[in-house]
């Protein structure tokens, strides 16, 4: 049972600039509260508009404990409906991904509409109103090719955060991409536990030598504790992003969201082993291969990257306090062939290792964690990312848990 | 006696003047004692003496190898080139020229593969014509994209002809591009960019391409075909002088600072080590003959008989010319004392 007060109280033991108390990474109890509190009221990133080209596209994905399904309708539209039927509330898509003309229950048959309307419910009476029985709709937003989705009857406000990153998105045509690998991981660790993981390089040195091989560690174009020939690079870099209209100085997300082009090291171009392109044809209508990676984030879901021949998104649902999936999907230009002018190996790997030895990281923080002698840790600098990641998600849980209350003293 | 003699230049008799466009001509010569040997693409050094001035300028063979006792050049008479227009207004029927050898590795011969795409700006389209006359005689089923760009409607080259070569040829695919579109242009419109690519030439990125026009729009050209996903020895371009001035040569820390002694015939001349034997005799007033001033032409020619040189060449040479001794004196820096000779 979710405990508000509980909640209310170890908000108020949070120290800013702290990793979180113990209970907000291990407690069932709390893993249904994040659902209700962040999950359940907050736009998710859900998939790539790209996977639903056509009319009857759907994916479904779970949200907690709701299955969802996205869609595009006979107009072109996507849409988002709870995947739960109106009769008894069978679940209606079982498949992750598929075409269909119309939803058909499993169960007794009743047939839905791509725009969610009750087309067909067989040996139900004659004066049946098929019309109080539509599918529930969810909200649904595309931003530069990413269907976001909200469960909350009033979704918060996207503007500001569609406004900021697509002038660095849209450049690289996310409208005309294909999907050309995907893969879910399920990695053992709460899920605050995966972003934070993934908001820092503090741990890339030691871990990632598949990903260093092209990624810059640093954060910031003017990170202190870059080297001189960082910012040299950098400097150089922009330039020429300058020169060709493509933003890169780091949008103002607050808490909410981050965005930013930065260099890969000098000579690499894309996420390889080598930091040689991943694939030959470029996205859009690019003709320059380097143009770094525009690094975007956004609270509380998924993390992406956008380079000049491929683009990266990573989507993350909680399933548990302890487990946590990670969709990862790389994309392409709509017309690359495989084999020619990408390898999915090739292009896959560097973030495949970097995925599983992240997880690894993430589970063995989680089991340190449990630990009776767990207490909050201090942020180093170089995570100032966790430090806005965890105010957002305490504001999240103060607007659930409202104040806390005051404390009963035990009358013994 | 006149060094083009001893260079090979051909007496060229014009025998038909065409009128492509209101700024482009096709001239027609009969070179005297037949039709030299060469490929689709290459290009000739014409020998103009214009003024009592002696003038080099290389040309594109528009013409098909093997069609006749006659070659083709299709030139665009360009406002301030005194020659070109020399060309345009003052040459007439039953004149004649000099031009040397065909020359360039620009050639259809050259091809990798079999799936191509022929793109050119303005009168660039003048070797890609060759090429595209030649498979039309010899391979009637090859598979090519022709691409061409130009100002204005009425810029557009050979259109006719490509309607009569798209009826003979059922893989000859035809896009034309006008920057500048009138009314009645149904074609393409726009500059070259891969959005137009994209749907002008969609699979450029998998074809072999040979490329001719300004340095801009081959550059560009260049990238798209790689941004596509094209393989770079799969693209071919036609320099003609506008190429990226060649890698500099080291020069040796023993240089003579004031230049090594040049003998040339009876003339004698200094040529420091970072320039061409071209570049120094042309800033001591003594002439080589030259065309493209590039390594392409083969025009300035000239056999070493004592000395070294290092030699950056771009195809105007070929490799028996090299074995007896010859170099290109525009692409030659010396390395010692030289003597060289026509
Ligand atoms: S539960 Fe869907 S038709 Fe019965
Ligand atoms: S002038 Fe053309 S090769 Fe030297
Ligand atoms: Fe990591």
């Amino acid at each position: 049972m979710i405990d508000r007060d509980h909640i209310a109280r170890l908000l108020a033991q949070r120290r800013e600039g702290f990793s979180l108390p113990q209970g907000f990474y291990l407690d069932e109890a709390m893993h249904e509260a994040d659902v209700r509190a962040v999950f359940e009221t907050e736009w998710l990133f859900a998939c790539n508009a790209c996977e639903i080209k056509k009319p009857g596209d759907y994916l479904t994905l779970e949200v907690g404990s709701n299955p969802v399904v996205i869609l595009r309708d006979r107009d072109g539209q996507v849409r988002a409906f709870h995947n739960s039927c109106r009769h008894r509330g069978s679940r209606i898509c079982g498949k992750e991904k598929g075409r269909a003309t119309r939803l058909v229950c499993p169960y007794h048959q009743w047939v839905y509409e791509l725009d969610g309307s009750l087309l067909n419910a067989r040996q139900m009476p004659a004066d049946f109103d098929r019309s109080d029985y539509g599918l529930k709709p969810a909200h649904v937003e595309v931003i530069c090719g990413m269907i976001y989705l909200c469960l909350a009857e009033t979704p918060p406000d996207l503007s500001r955060f569609r406004q900021a990153i697509t002038p660095f998105i849209a450049p690289h045509q996310p409208d005309r991409t294909k999907v050309a690998f995907e893969m879910t991981l399920i990695e053992e660790a709460n899920w605050k536990l995966i972003i934070e993981n993934n908001r820092e390089c503090y741990h890339c040195a030691a871990n990632h030598p598949e990903l260093l091989a092209s990624l810059v560690e640093f954060a910031l174009p003017d990170d202190p504790l870059g080297p001189a020939q960082f910012q040299e690079l950098i400097a150089r870099k922009t330039a020429k992003w300058d020169a060709l209209g493509l933003p890169h100085a780091p949008a103002d997300g607050g808490d909410e969201f981050r965005c930013i082009r930065l260099p890969f090291h000098e000579g690499a171009l894309s996420f390889t082993m080598d930091g040689g392109p991943a694939c030959t044809k470029l996205l859009g209508d690019f003709t320059d291969p380097d143009l770094g990676s525009v690094r975007m984030f956004r609270a509380p879901n998924n993390w992406n990257h956008f380079l000049a021949d491929n683009i990266i998104h990573f989507r993350v649902l909680p399933l548990s306090a302890g487990r946590t999936s990670l969709r990862t999907t790389w994309l392409v230009h709509e017309d690359a062939v495989e084999g020619v002018d990408y390898d999915v190996n090739r292009l896959t790997e560097v973030w495949i290792a970097t995925n599983e030895q992240d997880s690894d990281l993430a589970s063995v923080n989680q089991r340190g964690i449990r630990s009776m002698a767990y207490r909050p840790g201090p942020y180093a600098p170089s995570e100032f990312m966790l430090t806005h990641f965890t105010n957002w998600y305490a504001r999240q849980m103060e607007a659930f848990a409202g104040a806390p209350a005051p404390l009963r003293v035990a009358a013994e | 006696m006149s060094a083009g003699e001893d260079a090979g230049f051909l007496r060229l008799t014009l025998v038909e003047v065409r009128p492509e466009t209101h700024d482009v001509k096709t001239f027609v010569f009969r070179p005297e004692g037949g039709v030299p040997a060469y490929e689709a693409g290459q290009s000739m050094t014409l020998r103009l003496t214009l003024d009592g001035e002696t003038l080099f300028r290389t040309f594109s063979l528009a013409s098909a190898p093997g069609r006749g006792d006659t070659i083709a050049m299709t030139i665009k008479a360009h406002a301030p080139g005194r020659a070109t227009r020399w060309l345009h207004e003052t040459l007439k029927v039953g004149d004649s020229i000099e031009g040397g050898s065909p020359r360039g590795r620009f050639t259809i011969a050259s091809r990798q593969t079999e799936r191509l795409a022929l793109v050119s700006a303005g009168s660039g389209a003048s070797p890609l014509m060759a090429m595209l006359r030649h498979l039309a005689d010899t391979a009637l089923e090859s598979d090519i994209a022709w691409l061409h760009g130009a100002r204005t409607p009425a810029d557009m080259l050979f259109p006719g002809e490509l309607a009569g070569l798209q009826r003979r040829m059922p893989n000859l695919r035809v896009a034309m591009v006008a920057s500048r579109p009138e009314p009645g242009w149904f074609g393409f419109t726009g500059r070259l960019s891969r959005r137009l690519v994209s749907v002008a030439l969609p699979d450029l990125g998998r074809r072999e391409v040979f490329c001719c026009g300004p340095a801009g729009f081959m550059d560009e050209a260049r990238l798209i075909h790689a941004a596509e996903g094209g393989r770079r020895e799969l693209f071919h371009v036609e320099h003609f002088g506008a190429i990226a001035a060649p890698a500099p040569i080291a020069v040796a820390a023993d240089a003579p600072a004031a230049g090594f002694a040049i003998r040339f015939g009876d003339k004698r001349f200094t040529a420091r080590a970072d320039e061409t034997l071209l570049e120094a005799a042309t800033r001591q007033a003594i002439v080589i003959p030259c065309g493209c001033a590039s390594g392409m032409c083969g025009t300035c020619r000239v056999s070493l008989v004592e000395g070294e040189v290092a030699m950056q060449h771009n195809g105007g040479i070929s490799l028996e010319e090299e074995a007896e001794r010859y170099i290109l004196a525009c692409s030659s820096r010396p390395c010692s004392n030289v003597t060289i000779a026509l």
